[in-house]
């Protein structure tokens, strides 16, 4: 082709063009932030007056209050307006000789001790009495150690009014003049009535406790600790180190999921959104609990908890165990994520929230990247809809030796009108499938949020009493990430396509040398991908306490959700070496539904009265929880675009006889894939990314718990000696179910198809290539022509499992004195993991499968599609020390030992192709349970509630680390087709340590600087080192480019600190609360690689949100948040550790993007 | 309380949310096409090109890529915009790598190309190996408004000295009637040259022309005897699948050509297909196909390019002579609304007619007669036997569909009573290709010369019929439904075509387990010979009968056996060709 240009100049200008738009449309949004602080700013600063903040020097002598305020309105431009009857009144002479201060000391010097306040409106000060006549204020104390009491709720008996005490105790109410009755009621004490009439402004109140026992026989549900101050009380009781969020703090960092609450506790990190490491150890070492039962993964590939199933709004409080005590599972290794939901509150309650907003990268009414038909209904569940039916399922059964058969159904179609049916039946099934392959914009909606909560408790029979608590949640939201970075750097260049037409050999350049440590671009690529996740969950707990010894509690919890993502890579390869360009266009369409059923069943009996009766405590669950993926399609294909065009081999029909022709094209096109050596019967497995996946998981989880504790008197004090057993059961089933596209090198006509559609892949799976080709002229009589047809066999991934962990233990509690506290005993744990790969009637490739005399395949049989995994019941132990030097301080020191199992999917023998992490996801039935000695040491203070100051070090032994391998088996510079590394769960030989301390402080700044009333910081800091020995086969990767590599690594996916900041300020009078949070993570290791690289490290990024509520009227309040203000790059590099994501000097960065602000707001409405 | 504040903080959240702009996101759509910037629209002139000329230029301009023709295994040709295949225009060449058998262009000369005053100055060229130019030609035309075709042949340099190439042909495009197609004949007839003597003598195939079906009858007065350099008028006949054959005055049948390596290298002597050096197959070559309803054809004879054996080794030599080409003159419709059938007597002592919901399908016949085709609008169809009183003997329902072809079959079964029986028939000489898995389209081959077969048993007194071919020769896989067991009436629904070629088929008494059984003596052997429906045709100009005639053949076994059955009720395979 001598005919066209490869770069059009419109096009160029119109990128410019949109180049230009974006900087002026990101900084008008600098601008918008701006203007929300300053506002912000300017709202909590104008009303003080300029002013009076003025700094002046003042001589007063026995002048009466007139006099003063005159001569002070005098020395300011401030105007003092007053009533003269009503400062008239008063005998107070000032006399005062000041330098230096500002007009609002002096005027409050003049208006001290005198019932006198002044109001500012811009620069007029108004001075009036005050009016307290309406308004009683008052704290409430704990009877017992004078501490102050959140949380209280008061109430007007015969109105309808209530308000609850704040974090110090107090609390303020409006009153009718005539006096009245309040009731303070909290959860633990005596109730307790109060008189007061017009003369009472400020009382005092001190509550008793109901009785010493009563708190501990609370079961969770019912337990408020849904504050902050009530959190950290909680955790200063505790025999345990532990950390947690608050529903008060989860709504002021406006968390909407679980996972981003989390990223608030300290030593927590995040991936993904979904997965969280504590203190740097990974999703394996940490389990979830909701109200105390295990909650399923519906992961088919990861051990993660769903967290983010779990709507924030629901919950009360989330504690993170960072030690163990025996009565809790002791395969977690680094933490228990305990979740409560809302607790049943002690007066009606009904609130509902509804907020809207939009992510930066998409902007209001914008656009984000999905797909045609990407509908998924409001709550997800048209996602289901492109489930496989049955009728195409059953092709499979109807015709067992595969596609063959069918094709041969075709060609037969004209002679009988039952065959006729048949293949308009089977050709209308395989038409039916979505013919979309690529991504397109769609316009999103804003982005929503809905909650409503009940909750209120009712007089059962006799004296029982029944709680009630209903939540249901919803959000949908939309992100999009736009012209994201996505470099793969490598020793290598060439093209590998797996297609012979787009090659070029892999070659090591000659300028790369041990001595000139450098990597070329191999791949590049922009990245475009959006999601849209809609979540909801409803929340159901009802609790009946027959009298204070018995009490039952039920909880249902349902969460659904669904989720698509759409992700478009557009690039090519760098250094072809070959006359043209190969570009290269990546898309993957994902659909998700998922969701959880939880039913949970409680009881807590106390037998007897008495400090010392026994208490049962039982808990029995079930779950279930599944996670679909229908018709995830995934499609890369590189475009090679020689200068002079290219040929590439074609059918032609002449007379007779096919001949493959040299044809001539001006791309020449492949559908990359490639092959996984060392596996399987042959040594080799055929790895196809490209193709529409069906996935489902269902998993059944069972969970029976009992705990029952004997007090008895020891020591001069109550001990405690406990016992229990714990049943897990998990049930699970994977189908899956791959087809391949047309263009597939893996398919009869490989890359044929992609030139009759000329690279369009929307086309390449429409009707023009899938099912029967519409006839052109043919013949009387002709044959119809099969085209493409899917495959209804099975994948070979197919599996079924089951999980059972049985413990018991036993352990003590003791106090020997006022100031020790000893917790400690052993658990047994026994582990049965086996599995069961589905062998029949799977989907084998023709072309390595044998056809017996009768047409039917001889399958290739699996190594061993049983894996089983057993262990005795083994000793856990655990110790807690707790020395309380003073009434509110701690040290704590902790040694436990604990295990992590290997996951199901982890032992279970297949080989699956994961298009994401681009490698073979395989089993490995020789896992074995890692085993892991922590030590804990903690000193922590409370100050004052809601106050603390914690220093904590950790250290942690790990033996037989379960890590995540990246592996690759390579021909080198041999290879002609794409290899695709494994990746594979092993026990790492070495041992493994990870130490580091953890810093926290939760102050209310006022109580260091008046000034700062209102204002409260809360941070926290892990810092921590970890270190392993590199296995030698991958410290001989990493040398065979860098021969000074280090021996040694840090841990996989742990960061060297985490550090959070929030900032709050919060003024009652105008209904304001706001806060900023900062969070940042160091560098972790998320690759290793064995090919060469280095390994892949992500690098650390400054989170920046800011929260506020601002009450419009007496029940609504606007509440919003700008989330992700710094908008920073997130980035993961090829580098070497600690050295500032660097390797050699070099910056690689494999991928960078920008995840976009997210910008809400909404109001609320407390109908009580 | 609705303060100031907060109504400032609504309004900056407010201002925040509209402000914000929106994004404008372009889809990133890959821009894989060749550029269609060229307006390729068709004027109404066409250049056939049967000479192989292999590259032209327009007003100066090249067209074509002009690369020269390259030997040895790759043959690659970029592509031009306005030939995106492999920007050549002709191909003039043959030889064993030009698999496609190429020769020539039918093209649409686009609108765009004529100049202001309506003509364009055409050069066409022919390259040789190195790029120089071995053949020249420059042609001015008009353009057209009514359809007009300019033949590219040998004609003129061979007959007439060579000072033109072209010969103008106006065309026709307007409809013929419904359920037929329009067909004239060309000659363009010429002396072609002559190979040495030693290789046997050309036969002289010039002169006027006759265009005539399979069997050698003529087709209409109006094709008979076109003089050279002229085109008969068009002429109207129901769709169908023929084998047209044109014949010299001498009645000598003239070759097809086809990119077919057996099919294009002649014997000298006889033009018919050549098996070896001394070996002529006496078979001669002429495409069989579907000319489609609406369809408008011209069959050209002018002198193409052949191949003959030079020695015993297999090396070939190209030779020309005059041959037959199929041009279809419109693009050729898709038939989507007819259909064909026939009906076959099979029952012995009854005369039958067919009907298709209630028309009628040809006249009363007699045993072993079959009635010519009809066409119908395909629809659910109710077809019915009657006997010669009109009373129905049977019937069967069927949803008939376009461009399928049927036969009815009336036969007796066991009881004696008549019965209706229907096969589907292939005449598309489509085959498909055993193995393929998910992707069947390239799952077929496609032949312009078969010799294919079905098999049907319609003799209630065999219950099992096997067939075998020469001297009880197994026919295809053991179990092949199209040639084992076949009873009575049922019909084979799985790959019932066998293409193959005998020298005589046998019937076989088998049972299940039993094949093929034992040779049933009382029913007779066919032979190739029995294919060839006029022997007058080759005998009547002194020429060896070939062993076969080509064709789309259905064979049933029909009749009674037994001592009782008088002779004309005998049973016997008998053969029903099915295209014309």
């Amino acid at each position: 082709m001598q005919k066209g240009s490869k770069t059009n100049p419109l096009k160029r200008k119109i990128y410019i063009y949109r180049k230009q738009l974006f900087f002026w449309m990101k900084f008008s949004l600098v601008v918008l932030y701006l203007k929300v602080f300053l506002i912000s700013v300017l709202y909590a600063e104008n009303s003080k007056g300029q002013s009076l903040d003025m700094k002046l020097n003042i001589e007063l002598s026995n002048s009466s209050i007139k006099e003063s305020l005159n001569m002070l309105s005098k020395k300011t431009d401030v105007s003092i307006s007053y009533r003269d009857d009503v400062i008239g009144g008063y005998t107070k002479k000032v006399s005062l000789s000041i330098q230096n201060k500002t007009a609002r000391q002096v005027l409050n010097q003049i208006l001290d001790r005198t019932d006198l306040v002044y109001h500012e409106t811009g620069t007029y000060v108004f001075v009036t009495k005050k009016n307290q006549q309406n308004t009683l204020s008052g704290v409430v104390y704990d009877a017992n150690d004078r501490s102050t009491l959140p949380g209280v709720s008061i109430r007007l008996k015969g109105y309808n009014t209530s308000v609850i005490s704040d974090r110090d105790g107090r609390f303020q109410i409006q009153i009718p003049q005539g006096g009245g009755t309040l009731t303070f009621q909290y959860l633990g004490y005596l109730k307790q009535e109060v008189k007061f009439d017009r003369s009472n402004t400020a009382i005092q109140i001190f509550l008793k406790k109901t009785s010493t026992e009563l708190s501990e026989v609370i079961v969770n549900t019912r337990k408020r600790v849904a504050t902050e101050a009530a959190l950290l009380e909680e955790r200063r009781l505790s025999s345990t180190v532990q950390d947690g969020i608050s529903a008060e703090l989860i709504e002021r960092t406006a968390s909407i999921t679980t996972t981003q609450a989390l990223q608030r506790v300290t030593g927590v990190t995040v991936t993904d959104d979904k997965y969280v490491a504590v203190r740097g150890l990974g999703e394996r070492s940490v389990i979830g609990q909701l109200n105390g039962v295990r909650l399923a993964s519906s992961n088919p590939d990861r051990s993660a908890i769903p967290l983010d199933l779990v709507p924030a709004s629901l919950l009360d409080n989330i504690t993170v165990y960072k030690t163990a005590t025996p009565d809790k599972p002791a395969d977690a290794a680094s933490a228990i994520i305990e979740l409560k939901t809302k607790s049943i509150p002690d007066t009606i309650t009904l609130e509902f929230i509804a907020q809207t907003g939009f992510n930066s990268n998409i902007g209001f009414g914008g656009k984000y990247n999905s797909f045609k038909n990407n509908d998924m209904g409001i709550g997800g569940q048209r996602i289901n809809k492109k489930n496989l039916q049955d009728d195409f399922l059953a092709l499979s059964q109807q015709y067992p030796n595969g596609l063959g058969s069918i094709q041969k159904l075709i060609t037969d179609r004209n002679y009988s009108p039952e065959a006729w049916q048949e293949v308009e039946r089977i050709n209308g099934i395989m038409q039916r499938f979505d013919p979309i392959m690529t991504t397109q914009y769609d316009n999103a909606r804003p982005n929503q949020i809905y909650s409503l909560t009940f909750g209120n408790n009712y007089k059962g029979f006799g004296n029982g009493k029944i709680g009630v608590i209903l939540g249901g949640n919803y959000y949908k939201r939309y992100t999009d990430i736009r012209e994201g970075a996505l470099t793969q750097y490598s020793v290598y260049q060439g093209v590998v396509t797996g297609n012979p037409d787009v090659y070029s050999h892999r070659n090591i350049p000659n300028f790369i040398t041990p001595n000139r440590l450098y990597m070329g671009r191999y791949q590049n690529y922009l990245e475009n991908t959006g999601t849209e996740t809609v979540n909801y969950g409803v929340l159901a707990g009802v609790a009946y306490r027959f009298n204070p010894r018995h009490e039952l509690a039920f909880q249902y919890m349902g969460s659904w959700g669904g989720e698509n993502k759409a992700v478009n890579m557009n690039g090519g390869y760098e250094y072809t070496g070959l006359p043209g360009t190969v570009n290269s266009y990546i898309y993957s369409l994902q659909q998700a539904y998922r969701t959880l059923d939880i039913f949970n069943f409680q009881g807590e009996h106390k037998f007897g009265a008495g400090e010392f009766a026994p208490r049962l405590s039982y808990n029995g669950a079930t779950s279930t929880s599944g996670q679909n993926e229908p018709d995830y399609r995934f499609a890369g294909l590189a475009v090679y675009t020689p200068d002079a065009g290219g040929y590439y081999k074609r059918p032609y029909f002449y007379d007779g006889t096919t001949v493959m022709a040299d044809t001539y094209s001006e791309h020449l096109y492949a559908l990359t894939s490639g092959y996984v050596n060392g596996y399987g019967t042959y040594g080799i497995i055929q790895a196809e990314p490209n193709g529409r996946r069906w996935r489902d998981l269902k998993e059944k989880n069972y969970n029976y718990k009992a705990d029952l504790s004997f007090p008895f008197q020891l020591f001069d004090g109550k001990q405690e000696f406990k016992t229990g057993v714990n049943y897990l059961f998990r049930d699970r089933t994977f189908n899956e179910n791959h087809m391949f596209i047309p263009g597939s090198n893996f398919v009869g006509n490989k890359s044929i198809p992609l030139y009759d559609v000329q690279g369009d892949l929307d086309r390449l799976v429409g009707p023009e290539i899938i099912g029967i080709k519409p006839r052109t002229v043919q013949g009387e009589g002709a044959m119809p022509i099969g085209g493409f047809l899917y495959n209804s066999q099975k994948s070979p991934n197919n599996y079924k499992g089951y999980y059972e962990t049985n413990a018991f233990y036993g352990m003590l509690d003791l106090h020997p004195s006022d100031k020790w506290r000893i917790t400690g005993g052993v658990r047994f744990e026994m582990t049965n993991i086996g599995s069961r790969v589905d062998t029949a009637n799977v989907f084998l490739d023709p072309g390595l499968t044998a056809t017996s005399q009768d047409g039917k395949k001889i399958p290739m049989l699996l190594i061993e599609p049983n894996s089983l995994y057993r262990t005795g019941y083994k000793p856990f132990y655990s110790v807690n020390l707790t020395y309380h030097p003073k009434e509110k301080m701690n040290v704590r020191l902790a040694y436990n030992s604990t295990l992590a199992r290997p996951e199901l999917r982890e032992i279970t023998n297949v080989f699956e192709f994961d298009a994401f992490q681009m490698g073979l996801v395989i089993g490995n039935p020789d896992l074995k349970n890692q085993y892991t000695q922590n030590l804990d040491f903690r000193w922590e203070w409370f100050p004052n509630t809601g106050e603390v100051l914690a220093v904590s070090a950790f250290g942690k032994q790990i033996e037989s680390q379960l890590i995540r391998v990246f592996n690759l088996k390579t021909d080198g510079l041999a290879a002609t087709y794409p290899e695709f590394p494994t990746i594979q769960y092993q026990n790492d030989q070495n041992m493994g340590y990870v130490w580091g301390m953890e810093f926290e402080l939760v102050k209310r700044l006022e109580t260091w600087w008046p000034m700062l009333s209102g204002f409260s910081l809360g941070s926290n800091l892990m810092v921590a080192q970890s270190n392993i020995r590199k296995s030698d086969e991958r410290y001989l990767a990493n040398k065979s480019l860098d021969r000074h590599t280090p021996k040694n690594s840090p841990l996989f996916e742990q960061a060297p600190y985490s550090a959070n900041v929030w900032f709050n300020y919060v003024n009652k009078k105008w209904g304001t609360d706001l806060t900023t949070t900062f969070n940042i993570v160091g560098e972790r290791l998320v690759q290793i690689n064995l090919t060469g690289e280095p390994d892949l490290y992500s690098r650390p990024v400054p989170m920046l949100d800011f929260v506020f509520t601002q009450k419009l009227y007496r029940r609504i309040n606007l509440k919003g948040f700008v989330k992700n203000i710094l908008d920073p790059a997130i980035k993961t590099v090829y580098a070497n550790p600690g050295t500032g994501g660097l390797w050699y000097g070099n910056s690689y960065i494999n991928r960078s993007y920008r995840r976009g602000m997210e910008v809400v707001f909404g109001l609320t409405y407390n109908l009580f | 309380m609705l303060n100031r504040n907060s109504i400032r903080l609504v309004f900056v959240a407010l201002s925040l949310a509209l402000l914000a702009c929106k994004k404008d996101k372009l889809d990133n759509i890959q821009v894989n096409l060749i550029p269609k910037d060229i307006d390729l629209t068709p004027s109404a002139v066409r250049i056939i090109d049967l000479y192989g000329l292999n590259h032209v230029k327009a007003n100066g301009d090249s067209l074509t890529n002009f690369s020269p023709p390259v030997t040895g295994e790759v043959f690659r040709f970029p592509a031009t915009a306005y030939f995106p295949g492999d920007g050549r225009f002709g191909n003039h060449w043959w030889s064993e790598n030009n698999i496609d058998g190429k020769v020539g262009a039918i093209w649409n000369i686009p609108k765009k190309l004529f100049k202001q005053d309506g003509s364009i100055d055409l050069e066409f060229y022919n390259l040789k190996l190195n790029g120089s130019i071995d053949e020249f030609a420059a042609y001015s035309i008009k353009n057209s408004d009514g359809p007009k075709d300019h033949y590219v042949s040998p004609f003129h340099t061979y007959a007439y000295g060579g000072n033109s190439y072209f010969v103008e042909v106006p065309r026709e495009t307007s409809a013929p009637k419904e359920g037929h197609f329009k067909i004239r004949l060309l000659n363009l007839s010429a002396p072609v040259s002559t190979p040495a003597a030693a290789y046997g003598q050309l036969e002289d195939l010039t002169g006027p022309m006759t265009l005539t079906y399979a069997d050698g009858s003529v087709v209409d007065a109006k094709t008979n005897t076109v003089p050279i350099g002229k085109a008969s008028a068009y002429v109207e006949i129901p769709y169908g699948t023929y084998q047209f054959k044109a014949l010299t005055q001498a009645n000598k049948i003239v070759p097809g050509t086809s990119g077919n390596m057996n099919y294009r290298t002649i014997d000298p002597g006889t033009s018919s297909i050549a098996i070896s050096r001394f070996e002529p197959s006496d078979v001669i070559y002429s495409s069989i196909q579907t000319f489609q309803p609406g369809g408008i054809y011209t069959i050209v004879i002018t002198p193409m390019s052949f191949e003959y054996f030079r020695n015993e080794l297999g090396y070939k030599y190209m030779l020309k002579q005059n041959a037959i080409t199929v041009i279809a003159d419109v693009d050729e419709p898709i038939n989507t609304s007819l259909y064909r059938v026939q009906g076959f007597n099979a029952a012995p002592d009854k005369k039958i007619r067919f009907f298709a919901n209630g028309k009628d399908i040809g006249s009363l016949i007699s045993f072993n007669q079959s009635t010519p085709y009809s066409s119908f609008a395909s629809s659910e169809q109710t077809f019915e036997i009657k006997d010669e009183n009109g009373s129905v003997l049977d019937k069967l329902t069927y949803i008939a569909r376009p461009n399928e072809n049927y036969t009815l079959w009336s036969y007796p079964d066991p009881k004696g009573q008549i019965k209706i029986g229907l096969t589907v028939n292939n005449l598309s000489a489509l085959m498909p290709i055993t193995g393929i898995e998910a992707d069947g389209t390239y799952g077929y081959t496609k032949n312009s010369f078969p010799t294919d077969f079905r098999f049907i048993n319609l003799c209630p007194d065999v219950p099992y019929l096997s067939i075998t071919a020469d001297d009880g020769q197994p026919v295809g896989q053991k179990g092949n439904k199209a040639v084992y067991n076949l009873e009575p009436g049922s019909f084979t629904t799985t790959a019932p075509y066998i293409r193959a070629i005998f020298k005589q088929l046998m019937a076989y008494r088998s049972a299940p387990g039993v094949i093929p059984g034992t040779w049933a003596e009382d029913i007779p052997v066919i032979k190739g010979q029995d294919l060839i429906a006029n022997k007058d045709l080759y005998q009547r100009v002194g020429k060896v009968l070939p062993p076969y005639e080509t064709g789309i053949y259905t064979i049933a076994l029909i009749g009674r056996t037994g001592p009782n059955v008088p002779d004309a009720q005998k049973a016997r395979l008998i053969i029903l060709k099915h295209n014309k």
